[in-house]
């Protein structure tokens, strides 16, 4: 697969600069999900290691799973050996698909429009 | 995201399943098994005989959503034996999403995880629907989602 960087002229995460108007400080979990996690792990005397796990997970904001500039990604490639797009790069309704690593070390596939992957996307050259 | 209820495997799965337990038939190809994300209602709209994601309502955005990757776990060593995501999953970043999450749905890798081709395999119904705002991504914890036989 092609390698790119995500590389914004102003350092902004892709979903940031793509939508301005968005709370990037909010939490990434509702209210009633951490409640929910909390609960499930009290039942099973956690570790302190275990605990510390989940206030981590459920500390994370929407800029913590945004895609920082910087970014390395791949371009995911269509390996459906059945499908008419076979060994093209993939589209979901006509935009790219792109997988990378977060900052948490979570693996992730996000969709970017042809003329975002255009202006932001540098490929990256042996 | 909200902690997952346990999934149904649809109708067409469940034969697949049984067809390969019982040595009738031979199983695919180790591959990938992706999760996309449903706006239909949570009652009297998802159907369990459907085949195909073409039947599906999937969550759209302008940009961001891709269906992701499981990666399921092993198995369990109990009866019932229960399989889940094992590894976090995370949609997004979103933009101008639309609708409100109210499915996880397990497929196949027709299309490469994407289109309507993508066989249906597992539904999951999620305990707490979401509702995106524009550039939030949704996370759901590793074994968020899980399935029985």
């Amino acid at each position: 697969m092609a390698k790119y960087v995500y590389d914004h002229p102003s350092g902004d995460g892709l979903g940031a600069a793509l939508a301005p108007d968005a709370d990037m400080a909010a939490a990434a979990q509702p209210p009633e999900v951490a409640t929910s996690m909390r609960a499930a792990l009290s039942v099973v005397n956690p570790t302190e290691e275990q605990s510390a796990n989940l206030e981590s997970f459920l500390g994370r904001t929407m800029g913590d799973l945004d895609m920082p500039s910087g970014t390395e990604v791949e371009q995911v490639m269509n390996d459906d050996p059945e499908d008419p797009g076979y060994e093209q790069p993939l589209e979901h309704e006509g935009l790219y698909v792109v997988e990378w690593t977060d900052g948490h070390g979570d693996a992730r596939r996000t969709s970017v429009a042809k003329e975002t992957f255009d202006q932001y996307f540098k490929e990256v050259t042996a | 995201m909200a902690t997952i209820s346990a999934g149904q495997i649809v109708t067409t799965a469940e034969q697949e399943a049984l067809a390969q337990i019982f040595r009738k038939t031979q199983g695919p190809v180790t591959s990938n098994f992706y999760l996309a994300l449903s706006t239909n209602a949570s009652s009297g709209s998802f159907d369990n005989t459907w085949t195909t994601m073409a039947q599906v309502t999937e969550f759209s955005a302008s940009a961001g959503y891709s269906r992701q990757i499981f990666g399921p776990g092993t198995p369990s060593v109990a009866s019932p034996s229960v399989i889940s995501n094992g590894s976090t999953i995370t949609f997004g970043p979103l933009t101008t999403p639309s609708g409100t999450v109210v499915w996880g749905v397990g497929t196949d890798a027709t299309g490469a995880g994407s289109g309507t081709t993508a066989k249906l395999m597992v539904a999951f119904l999620l305990t707490s629907s979401r509702t995106p705002a524009n550039g939030d991504s949704l996370q759901a914890a590793a074994a968020a989602f899980t399935c029985q036989v």
